[in-house]
């Protein structure tokens, strides 16, 4: 009896909360950074050429190579030679930025090993040592296992786990799971981004302290909401619990 | 004579129709609402247009009639299963002033009129040369034994009070809802109700999940759209059926009209839909069981201290019989909970 007195007050609760509808067409999702969607073939409005000049850097950087550009004279009207190829030569200025421990970096790769994983054990532990995957790890893997770079980074962004730029001192995960949304899961990452200082989801704090991610789904689902700090999972936490943590682990 | 009976039909037909396309829609709605949904929200303001592009589409579709079937009762079952509303409805007063027909007998006659939706049901089920409709068919039957007799026990209450049998009678006796007299009788009718309606947590002869649709499986088009019509058409007039004889139908608290009952109806649809979000369809078996052990006696017992309190005592009714109702229905749900219990506790000790 108490069970069903229960049931009733959720859906009657349910019955009165905001929605979880996106009205599609009218609202549009905010898409990720890393979202890739269709392409289509754009014309300038003054000249009503296409802005595409067949350059050949969509087909190298798509990571499932589905990409293929054919070389039209009468749309283009204007024609690239081998050398304007674009190289995948890094800036010196990028270079400088990335100073990194070479020899570390070799000595991971040299441990690469397709049967035991393969490349993803060997990216894993290029981000373990580095905190993050830096571009030349990515290049020289795909010199030591022979993928095309635009594959690894297909494979990169695939994975959540992956960091392409240096992390802050701390990570902070908001679960984004079915189990977690329902139990409350939205108001927790508001929470989070308040106490943060209203840093919105994929940034740091100015201090560079925290660094907010979301996770498509993390496995707890029996403890959810979940808010994941570096690598611990902490799960129904008040709003002064999600203060407390931040702090104690700042 | 005859003009008058092809009238009063097609007035209460037309209110019965309208009333399943609106029912349609806040079922949909307020159940979406009630899982974080919106619903279908596309057609017209709020959606309002959706049962339109229903009701079209099913009229566009071809009405199949599977080989093997037996076609006449096949045929006949879709309108058998509708018709109750219909006639159920002509008997209510659907205002202080305005009632298609005032039987002297309602309160009979629309527990005669009202199971014989039942008779629709089975004769799709039995017609259909399908075990998934014959099985709904038959738990249809089934399970018309259990919700009947209590239904029947709370009604005979419900007369006791008015001193009348007559529809407009109990209206007219209602000076406090019979509601707030009996909370009891109200109680087992409502589930009683439920169950004549065959919606969750008793919609045995439909049972998706176990039946496909049960007895409605081998109905397509028009056809199929009639036992859907009689569904929602059923929520309508079991609705006022219940605000007339416990609620006191039309009366307000000024002005008795259609808008009070109105208001009554919606509160009591949003009610079943409400229960239909929430709660799990039960054992097939269990709704007997809780008809025949729980339900019955005690509306046997309430039967007869009414009947005892209405002839002998001179004293106020509420006084002497809404303490003992409600103290009733408590035990009932305490019995029922505790019963939940043991059971746990013995699956818990074989384990």
């Amino acid at each position: 009896m108490r069970g069903a007195a229960k049931g009733f007050r959720v859906t009657l609760r349910r019955f009165f909360a905001p929605k979880e509808t996106q009205r599609y067409p009218e609202e549009k999702p905010a898409l990720p950074e890393r979202s890739r969607g269709p392409f289509e073939l754009t014309f300038d409005p003054v000249s009503g050429k296409p802005l595409c000049t067949s350059c050949g850097w969509c087909t190298r950087i798509c990571p499932v190579e589905a990409i293929k550009v054919d070389y039209v004279e009468a749309i283009s009207g204007v024609m690239y030679s081998a050398a304007d190829e674009p190289t995948l030569a890094v800036s010196e200025a990028e270079a400088e930025a990335e100073a990194i421990d070479e020899a570390a970096l070799q000595s991971i790769l040299d441990g690469y090993d397709e049967s035991r994983g393969g490349l993803i054990v060997t990216l894993q532990e290029i981000q373990e040592r580095f905190g993050y995957l830096p571009r030349r790890a990515m290049r020289l893997a795909s010199e030591r296992t022979g993928l095309p770079l635009p594959k690894i980074y297909g494979l990169v962004t695939f994975f959540h786990q992956f960091l392409l730029e240096p992390p802050a001192k701390t990570t902070v995960f908001v679960c984004r799971g079915t189990s977690c949304r329902v139990r409350g899961g939205k108001s927790v990452l508001r929470r989070v981004q308040r106490e943060l200082g209203d840093i919105g989801v994929d940034e740091k704090t100015a201090d560079n302290e925290f660094y907010l991610r979301t996770f498509p789904c993390v496995g707890e689902c029996s403890h959810s909401p979940i808010i994941g700090i570096r690598d611990e999972y902490h799960g129904r936490l008040s709003r002064g619990g999600i203060r407390r943590l931040l702090k104690e682990k700042a | 004579m005859i003009e008058r009976i092809a009238f009063t039909f097609l007035l209460a037909l037309v209110l019965v129709l309208v009333s399943a396309l609106v029912n349609t829609m806040l079922e949909r709605r307020l159940m979406a609402f009630m899982q974080s949904r919106l619903g279908p929200n596309r057609h017209g303001p709020w959606g309002m247009a959706q049962p339109l592009a229903d009701a079209l589409k099913l009229l566009g579709k071809e009405a199949v009639i599977p080989r093997g079937v037996e076609r006449l009762p096949y045929l006949a079952a879709p309108i058998l299963a509708f018709l109750p509303s219909v006639l159920v409805l002509i008997a209510t007063p659907l205002s202080s002033r305005f009632q298609i027909e005032d039987i002297n007998l309602g309160l009979v006659y629309v527990v005669a009129v009202g199971s014989l939706t039942v008779f629709g049901v089975l004769l799709a089920g039995a017609s259909s040369d399908n075990k998934y409709s014959l099985i709904g068919g038959m738990r249809a039957a089934a399970q018309m034994l259990s919700y009947e007799v209590p239904m029947l026990l709370s009604l005979a209450v419900v007369g006791l009070l008015a001193g009348s049998l007559s529809l407009s009678a109990v209206v007219r006796a209602q000076n406090i809802p019979f509601a707030f007299i009996q909370p009891l009788a109200f109680f087992v009718y409502l589930a009683a109700a439920t169950s004549e309606m065959n919606r969750t947590p008793f919609d045995f002869n439909e049972a998706e999940s176990e039946l496909t649709t049960g007895y409605i499986t081998e109905y397509s088009g028009m056809r199929f759209a009639f036992f859907y019509l009689a569904e929602y058409a059923g929520l309508t007039v079991n609705s006022i059926l219940i605000a007339t004889l416990f609620l006191g139908g039309p009366r307000g608290p000024f002005e008795a009209g259609p808008l009070w009952l109105a208001l009554k109806v919606l509160f009591l649809t949003f009610i079943f839909i409400w229960v239909r979000s929430t709660l799990p369809r039960i054992q097939v078996h269990k709704l007997t069981s809780f008809s025949w052990k729980l339900l019955v006696p005690v509306s046997l017992l309430n039967v007869v201290y009414t009947a005892s309190v209405v002839t002998l005592s001179s004293a106020p009714r509420l006084l002497a019989i809404a303490p003992a109702s409600l103290l009733a229905l408590v035990a009932l749900g305490v019995a029922f909970s505790r019963r939940g219990r043991s059971l746990t506790a013995m699956r818990r000790a074989v384990q």
